[in-house]
């Protein structure tokens, strides 16, 4: 009878660990953009802002900051971000793009001479421009295939043809899992 | 003999002047004095109309309609439209232009349906009737449109010169006119019914974005929504007044006999002014 009961126990704390592992696995910190906008005071602004980045691919969610000028994008669980398309949607409604900040799980990695990060779920990634916080990252016995959420500034600079996202991060912070 | 006529009708003339100034003088100059303000709690307010004894405000961050009396204090409220802006009543239906949507509903009797427009708009700032004809500010197409039964016609394009807009907010009409708060022209613009710019009010005021008017009892009034001020001025374009005491980003006006009612977007609250 206790042997039966110690099984059940067993098999249901191993259901339970599974659980708690893939909900930490695919849950954890959703993907953000933070874009920057000057003159973003007046609510008839603010509203078409809002309007037209809602239409952009993989945006679930977000929150404009008057009072600040930043607009908080939550983007949809394994949709890739599409930068272009918030900044033509920043133009569109008016105004200027100026600092998008990213915060995105993902896992460093090296292709050819490049570092990359390889965007948790989907199939997109985006080169990471080489500073110290790269160098913390890589050097840290915690980058070895673990995941780290990074927040960082999208450059100017785009680089294309290698199959990769083409728009460079600059890494500002970081976080392993 | 003449000249005693003469002299008697001159001092008449100087008595009857000097009396007619003192009069003048006597007569305090009517002018706008803010008597209140009413605090709405959790209410950001953008656009306002008058109704009987009770207001109704759209409150554009919580995606809503709602009604309060005069006192402030919230009767009714009607949710779920899509970032409300400029109201208008006709008819004792409230006509509700959904920014996000590109859409006006239209609330009676507690009921909401659908208002048919025969050109697309994007985002509508405001809207304003003249018995069957609806007129449309067009935010982002820079234009108004005009639909009398089936037909709509278009004025305006984007522009900073006369008969061109920039961004307009708000529209009401007033004598066969119609006036257009041509909001980032930080001007009003006048136009006939055929669309010909008729008028450009307050260009040189300093306005700091024109987001909504009102015209009543022969008077224009513009909100000066950076500016914190609202300017009266009347039907020829001359600057009356300037309010400024408790606007905070104020967005609409709503006249109700000789109370005038501002809304303060930021503020949230209602500025009250008597004539």
């Amino acid at each position: 009878m206790i042997i039966q009961l110690k099984k059940k126990f067993l098999i249901l704390a191993t259901i339970t660990l599974i659980i708690v592992v893939f909900i930490r696995l695919t849950s954890g910190e959703p993907t953000r953009v933070q874009v920057k906008v000057d003159g973003l005071s007046c609510p008839f602004c603010a509203y078409n802002l809002e309007k037209k980045l809602k239409r952009v691919g993989g945006v679930e969610d977000l929150k404009l900051r008057i009072d600040t000028g930043l607009a908080e994008i939550k983007i949809e669980e394994g949709k890739s971000i599409d930068i272009d398309g918030i900044k033509k949607a920043v133009k569109d409604g008016g105004f200027t793009p100026r600092d998008i900040v990213v915060t995105i799980k993902g896992k460093i990695e090296q292709v050819d001479s490049r570092m990359i990060l390889r965007i948790d779920n989907i199939a997109d990634s985006f080169i990471l421009k080489d500073n110290k916080m790269l160098k913390d990252i890589i050097t840290s016995e915690q980058a070895q295939g673990g995941i780290v959420t990074v927040t960082g500034l999208v450059q100017e600079e785009k680089i294309k043809g290698h199959g990769l996202h083409p728009h460079v991060l600059e890494i500002r912070d970081f976080k392993f899992e | 003999m003449n000249k005693i006529l003469f002299a008697a009708t001159f001092i008449g003339t100087l008595l009857f002047l000097g009396c007619s100034e003192y009069q003048k003088k006597k007569e305090p100059k009517k002018e706008w004095k803010f008597i209140k303000e009413l605090q709405l709690q959790d209410i950001s307010p953008i656009g306002i109309v008058a109704q009987n004894n009770f207001l109704w405000l759209s409150d554009v961050d919580n995606n809503r309609v709602v009604k309060i009396n005069i006192e402030g204090k919230m009767i009714e409220e009607y949710s779920g439209f899509e970032r409300p802006m400029h109201i208008a009543l006709n008819n004792g239906a409230l006509y509700i232009p959904e920014y996000t949507s590109d859409t006006i509903q239209i609330l009676k009797n507690g009921n909401t349906s659908a208002f048919k427009l025969k050109d697309q708009p994007d985002s509508i700032g405001g809207i304003a009737f003249d018995s069957s004809t609806i007129a449309v500010a067009d935010f982002n197409n820079h234009r108004i449109i005009l639909q009398q039964g089936e037909s709509a016609v278009t004025f305006g394009k984007e522009g900073h010169g006369e008969g061109e807009l920039y961004y307009p907010t708000d529209v009401a009409f007033f004598a066969g006119k119609i006036y257009v708060a041509d909001a980032y022209n930080n001007r009003i613009q006048v136009f006939d019914k055929q669309g010909n710019s008729l008028q450009i009010i307050g260009d040189k005021d300093g306005i700091n974005v024109a987001t909504g008017l009102e015209v009543a009892n022969n008077q224009l009034f513009v909100t000066d929504f950076e500016g914190n001020r609202v300017l009266v001025y009347d039907l020829e374009g001359n600057l009356l007044q300037t309010l400024s005491k408790n606007l905070h980003k104020p967005t609409d006006i709503a006249i109700m006999e000789n109370i005038m009612y501002a809304v303060n977007y930021e503020g949230q609250s209602v500025a009250v002014y008597q004539f």
